[in-house]
This record gives structure tokens, sequence and C-alpha cells, in this order.
């Protein structure tokens, strides 16, 4: 009996502190123009709200394909790009979570090769960052990729091989999962792996940047 | 660089993460971050292999999703990345997706360009449901699905509201009125709104009251009163209208769980813009009715139904117009399962019209309603429920075209 109980206090306990989804906002919306804002049909708890997102488009110029998106209140998703060739299809979705997630979001200008950016402290054992980015220009380059790493526990680095452009960026806590952040060595052929602590692959997810 | 320069991401076993191009220009450096879960989220992944001329594939997953915590991401950079061998230029129309869950099972992955090979991963993660939206949530019943809103009992039956008659009691086994609603259809020969309009109500725990101004042909009831033992909470009432816009105070209620059903009477002697209305549920403690004439006098029910979602779609249809097809998921909200969802439909209509010109309403898909008419006379105020139930009630239906 007194394992019986033990084994159901544990499993409450477990429960109390996963993460758990209230809400999904998605939809997709056209980019014709620099910027395009979607108004959610409700509020979401900026806090705790990730947003994901995705595009394609047929454009080679770097000042319409580059495209960052943001939540600039509770109720808004604003994508910007620096010019406006091309039509870009957007899917957003907006994952307001009820318990277990904090979220810190911001727009910073990368205007030196390292720039590093305060945030509120997080643990980094569970913590990840997003990152987008807009950028002018005709033509991918060097000056076009950023990554975003969560150094300490109260700052995240942006490195790029250019400067002069804008990211928007969000640092996500959940509490319940196991972060390992690569560096993995330069890709300079075709391809690069790099070895990870063993995961079980049905519940592990991979966020990415790169620079060039 | 070209498009073939940058790289897709992929875990591809367990201790190994990959990046790879097709093209080897420019030096790539990569930041990642591994995200296992210790909770009940499950990631499920692929890498589709986009031919030339694809622009967009689908890939089912092997087991459906909760959809209301699920997504799907690319794991490549800026999360829309993949690879492809298109050397040409860094047009980001051959390697970049877009990635969409349509539904439960299936993931539509698209780019804009055609003409080169292409590598697309996907990760599709469902996240744990915050089970506390359930009823009847506690510590000891965290996770388990949504409880049912358990039918009492149904009482129904068909009469007539006969010749001459303007009013119809039916007795019935009391029911418990806060948790009981009716629902009927009516079908008559006659041409008069006084006489076929009729509207319905539960007058008191064991009658039903249907009524209408006229006195004229017999008109053909069948009726269906449901009660539950808990989990659904009704409000009713009768209200007269005396303003083309009037507002109804309620008894506070979920919107994300409430919808309105009504039947009006009013007198006339042809089918114009005072014999419709909608009823718009404007916020929890309001329900505001907008028609195009005043006088009618609606029977209304406001249902509460804790295991449920509600959308409202709100739209019009113009006069000329005799189709349209509105995105139920306009607000950006989820994707409805059809086998368990019910839609409720209302208009109201701008100046007289035919029975052609009325509108019929149907869920087409996941995330469409479409509303037709064969008429086009009149502009339509339409406000339709989506009600999506999230208990074990499932939902069949269907068209039926009448012949002759």
């Amino acid at each position: 009996m007194a394992r019986f109980v033990f084994v159901c206090l544990l499993q409450l306990s477990q429960l109390s502190q996963a993460a758990s989804v209230n809400y999904i906002y998605r939809g997709s919306v056209s980019l014709t123009d620099a910027t395009v804002s979607v108004t959610l049909c409700d509020t979401v708890d900026l806090d705790a709200s990730v947003l994901f997102f995705s595009t394609s488009i047929n454009d080679a110029t770097t000042s319409g394909t580059l495209i960052a998106g943001r939540l600039t209140d509770n109720q808004t998703i604003e994508f910007e790009r620096d010019g406006n060739a091309g039509t870009a299809e957007i899917y957003y979705q907006v994952v307001e979570y009820s318990s277990g997630v904090s979220v810190q979001r911001g727009s910073t200008n990368v205007n030196s090769g390292t720039v590093d950016v305060g945030i509120s402290s997080v643990n980094l054992t569970n913590s990840f960052a997003m990152v987008t980015m807009f950028n002018n220009g005709t033509t991918y380059g060097s000056d076009d990729g950023v990554t975003a790493s969560l150094t300490t526990s109260t700052n995240l680095r942006f490195q790029a091989n250019s400067s002069g452009f804008t990211a928007f960026w969000q640092v996500v806590e959940y509490d319940s999962c196991t972060v390992q952040k690569i560096t993995s060595p330069d890709l300079t052929g075709t391809t690069v792996s790099s070895a990870i602590t063993g995961v079980n692959t049905a519940k592990t997810m991979v966020v990415c940047s790169h620079r060039n | 660089m070209n498009a073939d320069d940058l790289p897709r991401t992929e875990l591809v076993n367990s201790t190994t993460l990959t990046h790879t191009r097709l093209g080897s220009s420019g030096t790539l450096v990569f930041v990642s971050y591994i995200i296992e879960f210790t909770d009940n989220t499950t990631v499920k992944r692929a890498s589709l292999s986009f031919a030339s001329g694809d622009m967009s594939l689908r890939d089912t997953l092997g087991t459906a999703l909760n959809d209301s915590s699920s997504i799907v991401n690319g794991p490549g950079n800026f999360g829309r990345q993949g690879s492809t061998n298109f050397a040409s230029s860094d047009n980001m129309g051959y390697g970049w997706f877009a990635y969409d869950l349509l539904n439960d099972s299936v993931v539509e992955v698209s780019r804009a360009n055609t003409g080169s090979a292409a590598t697309a991963p996907y990760e599709a993660v469902s996240f744990r449901y915050d089970q506390t939206r359930a009823p009847n949530f506690s510590d000891a019943n965290p996770v388990g699905p949504y409880d049912d809103a358990q039918v009492r009992s149904i009482q129904r039956g068909s009469v007539s509201l006969g010749s001459g008659a303007s009013v119809l009691n039916v007795a019935i086994t009391s029911v418990d009125l806060t948790k009981s609603f009716l629902v009927f259809e009516s079908s008559t020969n006659d041409a008069d709104p006084s006489d076929f309009n009729v509207s319905g109500q539960l007058s008191t725990s064991t009658n039903i009251q249907f009524q209408r101004t006229g006195t004229g042909p017999p008109v053909n009831l069948t009726y269906k009163v449901i009660e539950f033992f808990g989990d659904v909470t009704v409000q009713r009432g009768a209200t007269t209208l005396s303003s083309t816009t009037q507002n109804q105070a309620i008894t506070s209620v979920d919107l994300d769980k409430s919808f309105v059903l009504f039947s009006l009477r009013f007198a006339g002697g042809s089918m114009s813009a005072d014999d419709f209305a909608v009823a718009d549920l404007t916020t929890g403690t309001n329900m505001q009715f907008r028609a195009n004439g005043t006088g009618a006098t609606i029977e209304w029910q406001v249902i509460e139904y804790d295991d449920s979602y509600v959308r409202k779609v709100k739209t019009a249809l113009g006069a000329g117009q005799t189709t349209k097809t509105v995105d139920i998921n306009e607000c950006g909200s989820n994707y409805v399962d059809q086998a368990k969802t019910m839609i409720l439909g209302s208009q109201a209509v701008s100046t007289d019209v035919r029975p052609d010109d009325l509108p019929r309403y149907e869920l087409t898909d996941s995330t469409e309603l479409t509303i037709t008419r064969v008429g086009s006379t009149a502009d339509l105020e339409i406000v339709v429920y989506v009600v999506e139930f999230l208990d074990s009630t499932t939902v069949q239906s269907g068209t039926t075209d009448l012949t002759g």
C-alpha cells in the first residue's frame, strides 16, 4: 500500500510540473509588402506563448526572402522583411501554454559580428533560443545568417559574419524537457554530423540556426 | 551562395545530428538545440523527397495527433530550410518550405518553385494538452479524457399544430429545465409567415409550447427534448424585437462552449426582413439579436455545453451571390473534427425573399463552411455556431436532394 501511494504522489507531482498547451492559433497569411500583421482572434499570454512559422517564396533576393516574425503584443503577429519582392506564403502557429513554459522575446539590431543581449535568468538545461532575421541585399551571402546561442543563463549571443540587420528572437524555458546545445563543426563540404547524448527520438525536436 | 549551398538539418538517430546540403560553397556554422521532452510530448519526424516537379507533398502521420496541442515545424534554419540541388541562383523558392498541419494526421509541405529536387525534413510535435480545460478536472482525474455530458433522457414525438390553432401544448415527462433543451423541425404547405413561422419552447418542466401568430393550415412538428445529467446548462426566454438590434442579458456563459438555438413567430403575409434574425453571443453575458425589421418574438435557448469547443462564424452573403465558402478557422484556431462537429446557422435578410433565397449550411471539410442558396435576392447577415464536441459525442452529416 505504501508503494502505491508513493507512486500516485509522484505522478501527480510530475504532472503539476509538465508543460501543457492551452491553445494553438494557426493560420496562413500572404506577405506582399515589407510587413504584414495578423490579428489573433483572442489574446494570448505573451509570457507563455511561442511563435513558430515557416515560409515559401519564389524570389532570389535576400531582402525579399529573409522574413522575421514576432508577437508584437498579446493579439498580434508581425512578419517583416527589408524588401517587397515576391509574395511569401507564411504558415504560423502560436502555441499558448497553460503552465510550465516561460517565454522571453525581443528585437535586436545585430550591429557587429557578436552581439550579447541580457535576458532574465533561465535554466540552461531546459531552455532554447529561436531566431529569425531580415536584411537588405540582393544575393544570399555571408551576411545573411545568424546564430542564437544561450551562452549563460542571462545572456543570449548573436553571431554573424556581418552586421547591420535585425533579428527577432524568442527564448523558451520549458520545464519538462532536457536541452542539449550543439555547436556543430563547420560545414565546408556537403555534410557534417555531431554526436549528441543519446535521446529518445520520439520525444525530441530540433531548433537550429546557422551563420555563413 | 546558391540555393544548393544551404543545408537541411535532421536528427538521424538517437545520437547524431546531421546537416546536409548538395552544394559546398561557403562555410556554415551551426548552433542547434536538441530538446528532449520529459513530459508526454511526442515527436514524429520524416523527410519528404521532392521530385523536380513537386510543388507540395502531403505526408500521413501513422497515428493521429491531438491537433489542439500539436504543431509541425522544420528543424532547419529559421524553421523552414530544406536542401535542394538548385545551383543556378540563390532563389529560395526551391529549398525553403512552408509546413502546415492540415488535420490531426496529415502534414503538408510546400515550396514556391519547381524545377529541382529537394528534401524537406519536418517534425510534428504533439504537446501535452491542458486537461484542466476539461470539466470536472481534479487532481484525482488529471489526465483523463473529457468527461461525457451524459444524456439522461430523450423525449421525442410528432405533433400537429392544427388548422385554426395558434398554440399547441405538448405534455412531457418532467425534466430539469436547466439541463434540457428543445430541438424541433416543422413542415407545412402555406405561404404566410404568420402561419408557418412556429416558435417552440419548454414552457415548464412538463410542457412544450409551440406558438404562431396565425391560425392557418396545420403545421407538422417533430420534436426532441434532450435532458442531460450534467455538464450542460441551459438558459431560455422569449424576446420580442422592438429594435433591429436588441440586446438580451443572460447569465454569464463561457463563449468557447456556448451556442444559441432559437425560433421565432411573427404576423405577416409574405416572407420579409422582419421574419428572420441572427442571435449573436457578443459577450459572456449578452446575446444580441439582429434583424431588419421589428415585432417578431424569439424563443431562445442558450446552451453551455462543457465538453465542447464552439467557434462562431460571422459572415454575409450579398444580393446576387449564391454561394460562399468561409474559413471557420479565420481566427487562427484549430481544425475541427467533422465527425464530432455540428453547425447551427441563422440569417437576417435585407428584404422580401422567396424560399429559394434562403441558404443551407454545410461543413464541407475540417476547415471550411459552405453556404449555398439557389436564388440570390437579398443580402444575408449570417451567424453560424460551429460546435465541436470534445467528449464521445459523434456527428453524422449528409446532404439529401429532394426531387419532385
